[in-house]
């Protein structure tokens, strides 16, 4: 049985290529080329190996158009693996294309320093459960003003957008995808919104923008 | 005794007129069903793609909200024995991430 670990999807093959000791090949399926290594085991989970997955999702992503980055750990059997991607292949079609000739990048906020007060969680102990609860999820479906600002600032430049929520101990953030060719224009745009409570990163392989494949 | 070296010529050398005139052999019919989706044509990657992704110095933040944004599948096997006699082999691939990226946020 041959075992593949999976880094990403492409509707373009690239040539090998070696990163960080890890032989990369693009297998086809169905039209579909899929960037794999032969492994005999899934990497544990660690920050050495996350960031070497990080390392060959953004090599990969250097020399195609189009890339939609897999889950850490998806480690499986070629028949598998075909199985999966002609029965999805249109949600992937349809993913590639939205995604070709463009790139993510990352407005993250930190919740807890960029709320009001009354934004804030109430104290614990002073209510019921669901009160707690409720005083949360409204907390967190509001977005800070500043994010709210940039977000706004940017609206010409975004293709699609999605929010990922963060609490009082981990960063939310949005995230955007944008033509590659738009990067500078984006980041001069965002220069006057970023502080200690919100960030600008990337431009970054689509991560947050790849369908769910293996549900 | 040397042979005189022939000059040799860069160009490609003509067909024969006999074979330029031969008709070619008739295609074989391709078989009924749909066709492939095609896909659009892509440009070839520009050279400023490389720079516009940074390699290196990337933050931990950035390579954990890049990655585990869509969870972790985690592998598992187990064998069940009983006095030392191997009686069932489990296969275990299990999805660990937010709830909302699986299910459609409740209104």
């Amino acid at each position: 049985m041959s075992r593949v670990y999976v880094f990403a999807l492409t509707s373009r093959r690239a040539s090998p290529f070696t990163v960080q000791g890890h032989r990369i090949q693009f297998i086809e399926i169905d039209h579909v080329f899929v960037a794999v290594e032969r492994r005999v085991t899934a990497p544990a989970l660690s920050e050495k190996e996350l960031r070497i997955q990080h390392a060959i999702v953004t090599a990969i992503f250097r020399r195609v158009e189009d890339l939609l980055p897999v889950r850490f750990g998806t480690w499986m059997d070629r028949h598998e693996l075909s199985e999966v991607v002609v029965a999805r292949k249109a949600g992937i079609l349809d993913a590639l294309d939205l995604v070709r000739g463009r790139v993510q990048m990352t407005l993250r906020f930190s919740s807890a320093l960029s709320q009001s007060p009354e934004q804030k969680s109430p104290a614990r102990g002073s209510e019921s459960g669901t009160a707690y609860l409720e005083a949360r999820r409204a907390a967190h479906r509001d977005l800070p003003c500043s994010i709210g600002e940039a977000r706004e600032a940017v609206r010409d430049l975004v293709v699609a957008e999605r929010i990922g929520r963060g609490s009082e101990a981990l960063a939310g953030a949005v995230y955007h995808l944008i033509s590659r060719v738009d990067v500078r224009r984006y980041r001069a745009v965002t220069r006057p919104f970023q502080s200690p409570v919100l960030t600008v990163t990337g431009p970054w392989p689509p991560f947050a923008f790849a369908p769910e494949p293996w549900p | 005794m040397k042979r005189p070296k022939r000059p040799r010529s860069t160009v490609p050398a003509s067909r024969p007129v006999s074979a330029a005139r031969r008709p070619l052999p008739p295609r074989r019919a391709k078989s009924p069903g749909p066709p492939p989706r095609a896909l659009p044509p892509v440009p070839k990657p520009r050279a400023d793609t490389a720079s516009l992704v940074p390699a290196a110095h990337t933050s931990l933040a950035d390579v954990i909200d890049n990655l585990l944004n869509r969870g972790v599948v985690l592998n598992a096997d187990v064998i069940l024995a009983l006095a030392d006699v191997d009686l069932v082999y489990l296969r275990l691939s299990a999805l660990l991430c937010a709830a909302d990226r699986i299910m459609p946020p409740r209104p």
